[in-house]
């Protein structure tokens, strides 16, 4: 299949974006991925969910956050809006390149949280959350908790830096920075105040809710490294149950009748 | 949706009948990116191998990075997915470490280098490579005529561990966990590493020597190598010190500098390694491969 990377252009940056483009998609989806020290992670088996998809007639649209790998910006001076502001004009790119076919917000992880909150504020025909974090700071909190645990391996006693030490510099102000990104005093605090929204921690009230099809799917270790733990890699770890399923469901949706 | 902006364009080389995803870096000519790929003609460009992190922006896109500083300072950079990274088309092979450390990727890595030197109207290429992408870049560097430099970070130059170990491994697994276990895997380390320091000079039997070779005939032939090494890191297993042999194999003909990055992880995406690296680079850029203006 097609892939066409390309640069989208937003406030004061561009986004990288690979459109998986299909001839007569009776789909497209929005992937919002994982948060920015995840995003290598999880990049083999997020790309192949793509191609899965782009394979069975489901255009896809991936794209990289604002200041995180291939898109510009500098990380460092990022926030959540912006961040919720690349969701909203990409979904907005996507609409207006085919408005008939439905489009489908999907995140994993962090992109679970701001997919979710694009949706409530009327992006999208329905949703596909997996392992949606209740809150952003849940999902820095973990990831700030693996990477210090893998830091005390590598340091002499003495060197060592607790996790609760490096919340403390956060909290007092400090940045510090975390696989190589920098994480803002401002960021840390930010992220609690980004929710998911309440309805969407379970599937049936939010369906009830926004009138408009959700899935939430809790991913748990034995899909790493889509998610989290990422001690070792395993590019090549079958997820194809995972594929399938969700494809299913995606299937499902089409096969409703749209309502006139 | 563009496929160039100011700085970067994204590119799509075909080599060897594959496709080839990456990212070029404009190299700047007066503080301005220079357009069309003609203005690159006699420059050096630097091109950037995968280490084993999945995709071309590496961890904490430090890569990202160091080739937006070297485009600055007017070399035009390359970053690409090869074959079972990031972008590309196929599935990294299934023994991703083995490959490597064998010269998986020499060949293709020979072919985008013809392809950027044709395409781009360079003078050649000065190969960047961290860790398992840095044993890529000494093999790379042996085979191609267009590689006139080496930037290499931690490179290793011992396989993993032999049958014997698993056997070893095997046996210790009969054994249940506890202080037990603990203390024979210490006392065989512990006598392991004591021997390797008495054979100081001997080549463990681990050892990569079909890169060590092409190390020998790269060093030998003169071309100017920096490598960085971060010395907090210990690799597990590894009592060996590759960088004091590789030492005591200089020759008069080698341009070879080796760095210890004080503070470095193995990755240099740290603040600290990452600024080292880029300032050495750059001082040893300036001083191997002058950058070319067109200004007089």
């Amino acid at each position: 299949m097609p892939e066409q990377a390309r640069y989208f252009p937003v406030p004061g940056a561009h986004l990288y974006t690979v459109l998986h483009h299909t001839p007569d998609p009776v789909a497209r989806v929005l992937f919002v991925g994982p948060f920015a020290s995840e995003r290598h992670f999880s990049y083999h088996p997020w790309v192949r969910w793509a191609r899965y998809l782009a394979a069975r007639q489901i255009e896809v649209l991936r794209y990289d956050y604002r200041g995180v790998g291939e898109s510009t910006g500098a990380f460092g001076q990022m926030t959540f809006e912006e961040w919720d502001e690349d969701v909203r004009l990409l979904a907005e790119w996507l609409n207006r390149r085919s408005p008939g076919v439905p489009l489908i917000l999907h995140g994993l992880e962090m992109g679970a949280l701001l997919a979710g909150r694009a949706f409530e504020g009327g992006i999208g025909d329905s949703l596909l959350l997996w392992a949606p974090p209740a809150t952003a700071n849940q999902a820095l909190r973990s990831s700030l908790l693996l990477w210090a645990g893998l830091e005390q391996m590598w340091e002499s006693s003495n060197n060592r830096t607790s996790a609760s030490e490096y919340i403390r510099q956060l909290e007092q102000g400090s940045s510090i920075e975390i696989q190589g990104y920098e994480w803002s005093s401002r960021l840390w605090c930010d992220s609690f105040h980004v929710h998911l929204p309440a309805a969407m921690r379970n599937e049936s009230p939010s369906c009830k809710l926004y009138g408009r099809p959700v899935r939430i799917v809790n991913l748990n270790r034995h899909a790493a490294p889509l998610v989290k733990p990422h001690l070792m890699y395993h590019e090549l770890r079958d997820l194809s149950h995972i594929y399938s399923t969700n494809f299913e469901w995606i299937g499902s949706l089409l096969a409703q009748p749209t309502e006139a | 949706m563009e496929r160039a902006i100011e700085t970067r364009e994204l590119i799509a080389l075909r080599s060897l009948d594959t496709t080839i995803p990456g990212t070029f870096h404009r190299a700047c000519d007066g503080g301005h990116p220079m357009y069309g790929n003609g203005n690159s003609r006699e420059r050096i460009g630097v091109l950037f191998l995968n280490s084993l992190t999945p995709t071309r922006a590496a961890r904490g896109d430090s890569s990202v990075s160091w080739a937006d500083s070297f485009a600055e300072l007017g070399y035009p950079s390359f970053r690409i997915d090869l074959p079972g990274f990031g972008d590309s088309a196929t599935d990294p092979p299934a023994d991703l470490l083995n490959f490597v450390n064998l010269g998986g990727y020499t060949r293709i890595a020979c072919a985008v280098i013809k392809a950027l030197v044709a395409q781009y109207h360079l003078s050649g290429v000065v190969l960047f490579g961290l860790c398992a992408g840095a044993v890529s870049a000494i093999y790379t560097a042996a085979d191609s005529k267009e590689c006139l430099g080496l930037i290499l970070l931690d490179p290793y130059f011992h396989l993993p561990q032999a049958n014997g170990s698993t056997v070893f491994n095997r046996l210790m697994n009969q054994i249940p966990p506890g202080a037990l276990r603990r203390g024979i895997r210490g006392i065989v380390h512990g006598t392991r590493a004591v021997r390797e320091r008495q054979l100081r000079k001997q080549l463990p039997e681990t050892s990569n020597f079909r890169l060590l070779d092409r190390w020998k005939t790269v060093m030998s032939s003169g071309l100017p190598i920096i490598m960085f090494t971060a010395p907090a890191i210990k690799q597990k297993g590894v009592e060996f010190d590759y960088v004091d042999y590789l030492r005591t194999q200089l020759s008069d003909e080698s341009q070879v500098e080796i760095k210890a990055v004080q503070g470095a992880d193995h990755t240099f995406a740290n603040c600290l390694g990452r600024s080292v690296v880029r300032q050495q680079t750059e001082e040893w850029l300036n001083t191997h491969f002058p950058p070319v203006t067109s200004r007089v």
